[in-house]
């Protein structure tokens, strides 16, 4: 009962119950897509949001290009936008976990009834960078070749591999940790929040991109996919041992990048 | 020294009367005449607290900003004081040395470094307790190696003594930084104060004393850590650590005497009795006078936060819970504040909807804590001033007002590296937490005042000339025109909790 009563109050609750919906909606996404054969939404629009959620920026473009005329095009600028919310509802998912020690900061360093407005500033400031970045990768991927070899994941989890040992990478997790001033009260404390959500989310973008474009190019169960990198990347940023741990992640990724390799030469 | 019990003890420094100094002398002397690749020898010991060099095999390992700060010190001086052990009784010294302590918070008498460490020559011979570079002589304050005294407020331990947890900044022991804190230290109230401000009275601008990655070099380092420790062992007779097994099974690397890697964690050496076999002369022996059973600290149903959650499991297996962080800030300073040297004070402002709270959280019979919080603490090096800290302090103050507005101190041991700790560590920004709550009813007759504003001064804690010494009223008291390196404090706020 006292951990009970502790949790409730917890001012964070409702971040990681939103963090938490999302990944049920991402699951229920999941759920429908496999009803279907994935090709019979209509419009771009409704299988490439679908589709993004469900099998990831592979199966997006795979949608799309159904959708069409079965020839392979760029989305529209109509399409990018519309993939724009479910990317936020993927960088909800996976990456609000990861910043709850800098929505924890946030809520503990501002006056007490600005706490929620302090921690939306922050969260929107934050996932606006990761879905900058989602729109960016859904744009280059679609309309680029190579991107659609089916050796395209196995390079991307290679690259992710070797930025895991890095000098940047390591900057980049340090960064993730650094604090940035909030002051109490006003338009500067508007703007504190959303000045650390930017930084946070820029550190956080520099030190999981690699990781984060890999998962993209995943194909069905993409759920799974991200539900592994979101422990990794949760395990680097809160691990007592940082430099270890994120060399470990540079293993595992770099082994799974031989298997997939494998698998796909291997037919 | 061993008691009846065959088990080490430690005893203070200064006063002592017999060679325990002339052997720990002798010995370091030993330590340093070995190759700096030995691990026990003097360089390399000194080099697993911190180093410059590159790096070798556990350099760099010494913790600090976190809970894990006073267990790690205690296993680093465990092993240490074997080697030093072994080397005096290789030089054919007693098989019962022991590490001293320097209880520079006694009194005024015991608040400079013991003689033994002060000359450069002892019979004839370089001495190998004495090292030059420790606070020197300057136009304000007198040297550390002419038996400057350390003021009581910077050697005060008794906002760590007082505190009844051990997890969190605000509390003895400090926070766990991370998993779950990660942007601001957890330094505990034992590490801000006497062992942040003593290092940097002592180390000073340019001294040893004042940097992680040459601390250890000085002898006197190692006196100070054990009465650090040995003000744990204190506390730890009628309090309980922490719980958590996050921090009671995190391991630890060093090397023993034989110079192997033997890895301890922090619930091995939580007694030093029956787990290291040593103790300290102030502690009752085992049947002796047996002290006071350990004791949770109080049951405080109705309080509000991190005050609610006691961080005590009492030994059950049950996992015990991280202690809730939640505190309301009920007030902020609009400006941030940048320490050089001289005297500094920012107006906090206390918020109009939160005043009645921290009235209500002020009085004795509320079980609310109130805290000020000087955070985000920055700057490019430590620049060896400690600072007092004082509430609505009159201007021209005398003694007496210092001591009737004095919150706390505050020092930069370690500023260099908290952003870009050496060790495989995450960085972060520094955070001090001094617990006022106490005061602002002395201030406000009972109960905060409820003004809007609370003035927050930064005063340096200067050295003082001891007692008959020729110069000792020649020290300008408030000196203008002092330039250290910049120390930028990001914030300085209050909660409640």
């Amino acid at each position: 009962m006292a951990r009970l009563a502790a949790i409730r109050r917890r001012p964070t609750l409702w971040v990681e119950g939103a963090a938490a919906a999302a990944w049920v909606a991402l699951a229920a996404g999941t759920v429908v897509a496999r009803g279907s054969d994935g090709s019979g939404h209509g419009s771009v629009l409704a299988g490439g949001a679908l589709w993004i959620c469900t099998t990831g920026l592979g199966g997006a473009h795979a949608a799309a290009a159904q959708a069409t005329s079965g020839d392979v095009a760029p989305l529209t600028a109509a399409s990018l936008l519309a993939a724009a919310p479910m990317w936020a509802l993927m960088a909800g998912a996976m990456m609000v976990p990861t910043a709850m020690p800098a929505v924890e900061h946030v809520t503990l360093h501002s006056l007490y009834w600005r706490r929620r407005r302090a921690m939306v500033e922050f969260l929107l400031a934050f996932l606006a960078i990761w879905v900058a970045f989602g729109v960016f990768v859904l744009g280059a991927l679609t309309s680029w070749g190579p991107a659609r070899s089916p050796l395209a994941l196995p390079a991307a989890l290679a690259l992710a591999a070797l930025w895991q040992l890095t000098p940047w990478k390591w900057r980049a997790l340090r960064a993730c940790h650094r604090p940035s001033p909030l002051p109490p009260r006003g338009p500067r404390a508007t703007a504190g929040t959303i000045r650390f959500g930017l930084l946070n989310g820029s550190a956080c973008l520099a030190s999981c991109w690699a990781i984060m474009a890999a998962v993209a190019l995943t194909g069905s169960p993409a759920l799974l996919w991200m539900a592994v990198a979101t422990a990794l990347i949760c395990a680097e940023k809160l691990n007592l041992k940082p430099r270890r741990t994120a060399r470990r992640v540079g293993a595992l990724l770099g082994t799974v990048a031989f298997g997939v390799a494998l698998a796909v030469l291997l037919g | 020294m061993i008691n009846e019990g065959g088990v080490f003890v430690r005893q203070e420094a200064r006063s002592l009367t017999d060679e325990t100094l002339g052997w720990y002398g002798r010995a370091v002397g030993r330590m340093k005449e070995r190759s700096p690749e030995e691990v026990t020898s003097w360089e390399y010991q000194a080099a697993i607290h911190g180093s410059t060099e590159a790096p070798k095999p556990l350099y760099d390992q010494c913790k600090h900003g976190s809970w894990f700060f006073l267990p790690w010190h205690r296993m680093y001086l465990y092993y240490f004081e074997q080697i030093v052990r072994a080397a005096v009784v290789e030089l054919e010294g007693p098989e019962d040395w022991s590490l001293p302590y320097w209880n520079y918070g006694l009194d005024e008498e015991h608040a400079s470094i013991p003689d033994a460490f002060r000359e450069p020559e002892v019979e004839g011979e370089p001495n190998p307790l004495f090292v030059e570079q420790r606070a020197p002589r300057t136009e304000f304050e007198p040297g550390i190696n002419e038996g400057a005294v350390l003021k009581a407020r910077t050697t005060s331990d008794a906002s760590a003594t007082a505190a009844p947890n051990f997890v969190g900044p605000e509390e003895f022991g400090g926070g766990p930084n991370p998993p779950t804190r990660t942007f601001f230290g957890e330094a505990g109230q034992l590490e801000l104060s006497p062992h942040n401000a003593v290092h940097g009275a002592v180390g000073g601008e340019e001294g040893w004393m004042s940097f992680p990655s040459e601390a250890a070099k000085d002898p006197i380092f190692w006196l100070h850590h054990a009465n650090i420790d040995r003000i744990w062992a204190e506390w730890e007779q009628n309090h309980q650590d922490a719980p958590q097994p996050e921090w009671r099974d995190e391991s630890f690397p060093l090397f023993n005497p034989e110079g192997e890697e033997e890895s301890k964690t922090p619930a091995e050496v939580l007694d030093t009795i029956a787990d290291l076999n040593y103790t300290y002369d102030v502690i009752p022996a085992q049947g002796e006078e047996p002290g006071p059973e350990p004791t949770p600290p109080e049951p405080e149903p109705e309080m509000v936060g991190a005050a609610a959650t006691p961080n005590v499991s009492g030994g059950g297996g049950e996992m015990a819970e991280m202690p809730s962080p939640d505190r309301k800030v009920v007030g902020a300073a609009e400006e941030k504040v940048t320490l050089t040297g001289s005297t500094e004070a920012v107006p906090v402002t206390i918020d109009d909807r939160a005043k009645e709270e921290l009235q209500e959280a002020s009085r004795k019979s509320d079980p609310r804590r109130v805290f000020l919080n000087i955070e985000d603490i920055r700057g490019e090096i430590n620049p060896g001033t400690v600072y007092g800290v004082y509430l609505n302090l009159p201007d021209d103050p005398d003694e007496p007002t210092l001591e009737e507005h004095f919150a706390g101190n505050i020092s930069f041991f370690g500023i260099e590296r908290a952003r870009e700790p050496r060790g495989d560590e995450h960085g972060h920004s520094m955070r001090y937490v001094l617990e006022i709550a106490g005061l602002l009813r002395e201030l406000g007759g009972g109960e905060y005042s409820g003004d809007s504003e609370l003035d927050v001064t930064f005063r340096p804690l200067r050295l003082k000339a001891p007692e008959g010494h020729p110069e000792e009223e020649s020290f300008p008291a408030h000196p203008d025109g002092i330039q250290r390196p910049p120390i930028e404090i990001g914030r300085v706020s209050l909660s409640v909790g």
